[in-house]
């Protein structure tokens, strides 16, 4: 159809394939190409236009394309309204179950949650206004990652609204977000029947003022982000992020607060899962979006598959493939049966043949082992990898950051991106506000690398407590973690970090530090061991915890308490908890 | 070419001397990229009597990147998709396992032998694997329905489309039929 020939963003700003028709429509994941044909045209599913073969085949009912220009969303027209929503004219299903859980004393009488220490668990609807606050959280968190788009939406302080960031000042507990479109929707939810929404974005939206002034490139932030998770296809990984926000609009908040399913947060991921397929069962699937294991699973295999050779050995050296030894095809090395041949090309070789040997002893014409080689550091027989110590070393580091080296990763080159969903100091690194940044990435390189080194030496140092060695494992991760929640301004930032250092190292060691500190420290300091092999979810929620207690007496144990709690049965309890 | 060259000599080398109940051709005598294979059901199996037609098509830089295997023939098995796609879970050829030094002739029995003995550890259809562990007689059943509905009668190899865009992406994107992914 007209889908050929205007490369090379064919689709771009014009009408889409009918993918309802009865003829298959394939899309092109690459960002660069998104092109769409049919698929009788085409034998195979790679792409015509730019022969990648991250494709789908479009399912209606579900179209990535949509995902890529995503509809406006008219947000001011619900923003300052002050009628409340009704679950029909609301997008989000969930937000009506929860409303339907309120009792009408508890509308409009909890602007602000209460400091109840301990309190809660008993409550249903205690309960359930602290994990909306939680979810609401995490909802504003996920949006600004994920909806470059609408920013634009959204001017900086039109005037109507202006009176809210006051509040940022007049209220130790408001501390609305810079970000024009999560203020806006602070306004919506103070204005409507339930007050929880005020609450929850005292914890999650602190950006700081200097921050609604910039201009954001999220869509970057998020290449940078999945890039050194996913390598090339970061990309593609990243229309993933973008589908998961707009799916997300489409569903409202329960929606989006799904989004970090196709983030880099690890178990937060399955936590939201969790909590989605839960209460939102019926939004399970947005475009690309997923809120189940077994499609996030599909999308993952998808990504594999697109980049097959993750797993497989590392390129050799050219060092490496030029110290092997060149011999020459004598009587012996012919065999009993008096030939031989390369394996790799088949060919038979004659006595006086120059041919490469590998360490292994195994030989093979020099050409073609080299190519082999600059793919994969294995014989081509035998497997056993080439190259010296050194070089076997070299490259098993090579190997071995997937899986060790993420914390220093994030906290080097990828620092601001890794963290950027939900730390403001990400997107507006460069912000003169976050001035303190590149020391403390310096210095921390130095320490992870330290401490990547004993790790590697003594593994088993992990079992043990911080008295008796240096907390190689989790350590960098709950700072990486940590940091990521702080918010943008150097005062607050030095206290979050460090109370976790001092957190981590003794309990009783900050009480010297300011009072703030002391009484991180007092909360947290007695739980200290659980959460050093703790999982980096309950660190970054103890994070916003800790820096929703510095913003004054509002925020109590509040949804955390319970959460940790339940965070520390198996999965079907905590679900069962949640539920109740 | 080297590579052009080698596959020259393993189609000549599995064309005369196939492994057990296959025969080898081309798809079309201009490819040697597209092979057909036409496999009999290994006699005491639940596939004996059946015809399955395999596809397997080699990368452009064989033997450094691993063939593509692919059954054409629908089959009820615990390491090939319950789809028209067809995919083989093959430990020597995932990326990671694979060597130039594999012969495609070790392949093709590789796929014959996994008919023989099935790797419910390590399954594609996860359904399947744990009903032949559990209930073999029922796996066989299903697995002679299977031969009797479409391994009868002539081998269509179209009957997996676009085979060779590589099976195992048509599995998560055209059906997601593929309920383990190994």
């Amino acid at each position: 159809m007209a889908s050929f020939g205007s490369r090379p963003r064919p689709n771009l700003g014009r009408g889409h394939l009918d993918a309802t028709a009865s003829r298959e429509v394939v899309f092109c994941h690459n960002p660069d190409c998104q092109h769409e044909w049919y698929r009788d045209e085409h034998s195979s599913l790679q792409c015509p236009e730019c022969g990648g073969d991250f494709t789908e085949i479009i399912d209606p009912s579900h179209d990535p394309r949509q995902v890529s220009t995503p509809p406006p969303l008219d947000f001011s027209s619900f923003a300052f309204s002050p009628r409340p929503r009704g679950p029909a004219s609301d997008s989000d299903p969930g937000e009506g179950d929860i409303e339907d859980h309120l009792q009408p004393g508890q509308r409009g009488s909890m602007p602000r949650r209460p400091v109840r220490p301990g309190a809660g668990l008993s409550d249903n609807n205690d309960t359930f206004l602290r994990f909306t606050e939680m979810l609401m959280s995490d909802l504003g968190a996920a949006r600004l990652g994920r909806r470059p788009d609408l920013q634009s939406q959204f001017p900086p302080s039109p005037g109507g609204h202006d009176h809210h960031y006051d509040h940022d000042h007049d209220h130790d507990d408001f501390h609305f977000s810079a970000l024009p479109r999560v203020q806006q929707r602070t306004v919506f939810r103070s204005s409507g029947p339930i007050h929880v929404g005020s609450a929850s974005f005292t914890i999650t939206t602190a950006t700081g003022p200097a921050s609604q002034d910039d201009p954001l490139n999220f869509g970057g932030l998020f290449n940078n982000l999945m890039n050194p998770l996913l390598g090339p296809n970061g990309g593609d990984a990243n229309r993933q992020a973008g589908a998961a926000g707009a799916g997300a609009a489409d569903a409202g908040a329960a929606g989006a607060g799904g989004g970090p399913a196709a983030g880099p947060l690890g178990p937060m991921n399955i936590l939201h899962e969790l909590l989605f397929s839960l209460i939102n069962p019926e939004s399970r699937v947005h475009g690309d979006a997923v809120y189940s294991q077994e499609a996030l699973d599909r999308i993952i295999t998808g990504l594999m598959e697109a980049n097959p050779l993750s797993n497989a050995a590392p390129p050799a050296s050219q060092s490496a493939i030029d110290k092997l030894e060149t011999k020459h095809v004598d009587i012996e090395m012919l065999g009993p049966e008096g030939k031989a041949e390369c394996t790799i090309c088949m060919d038979e070789l004659n006595i006086g043949e120059a041919v490469l040997s590998l360490p292994c002893k195994h030989w093979f014409h020099g050409e073609c082992v080299k190519l082999w080689l600059k793919q994969h550091n294995t014989c081509p027989i035998c497997r056993a990898p080439i190259g010296d110590n050194d070089e076997r070393q070299r490259s098993n580091a090579r190997q071995q950051p997937h899986q060790q080296q993420q914390p220093q990763n994030a906290e080097t080159s990828a620092a601001a991106s890794l963290n950027s969903p939900f730390d403001p100091a990400g997107p507006f690194g460069a912000a003169s506000s976050f001035s303190s940044a590149p020391p403390r990435a310096v210095r921390q390189t130095q320490i992870l690398e330290d401490r990547l080194n004993t790790l590697r030496n003594l593994a088993d140092v992990r079992q043990r407590g911080p008295s008796s060695g240096p907390p190689p494992g989790p350590r960098p991760q709950s700072l990486s973690r940590r940091n990521s929640l702080s918010p943008s301004t150097p005062r607050t930032y030095s206290i979050s970090e460090h109370a976790s250092l001092t957190r981590v190292r003794s309990p009783v060691a900050e009480t010297s530090s300011d009072n703030r500190d002391s009484w991180v420290s007092g909360r947290f300091g007695s739980s200290s061991s659980r959460r050093r092999q703790g999982s980096q979810d309950r660190d970054s929620r103890e994070s916003r915890d800790s820096r929703d207690s510095r913003d004054g007496q509002s925020s109590g144990h509040g949804p955390l308490s319970w959460l940790r709690n339940l965070g520390r049965g198996s999965g079907h309890n905590s679900e069962r908890d949640r539920r109740r | 070419m080297a590579s052009q060259k080698r596959m020259a000599r393993e189609l000549a080398q599995c064309t005369a001397t196939p492994p057990d109940g296959m025969t080898v051709a081309l798809a079309n005598d201009s490819d040697i990229h597209n092979w057909h294979i036409t496999l009999d059901g290994p006699a005491g199996t639940a596939y004996a009597g059946g015809k399955f037609g395999i596809i397997l098509r080699l990368p452009d830089d064989y033997p450094f990147k691993p063939p593509v295997v692919t059954f054409a023939t629908r089959i009820y098995h615990p390491n090939v998709t319950n789809d028209n796609a067809g995919s083989i879970c093959l430990g020597m050829l995932k990326p990671d396992a694979w060597k130039p030094a594999t012969k495609l002739f070790a392949v093709l029995a590789a796929v014959r032998q996994l008919l023989e003995e099935p790797q419910p550890d390590d399954p594609l259809e996860t359904r399947i694997a744990d009903e032949y562990r559990q209930d073999r007689k029922e796996f066989e059943k299903n697995a002679r329905a299977y031969v009797l509905r479409y391994a009868k009668g002539p081998v269509k190899f179209d009957a997996a489309p676009a085979a060779g865009a590589g099976g195992g992406k048509e599995s998560s994107g055209a059906s997601g039929g593929a309920s383990g992914s190994s």
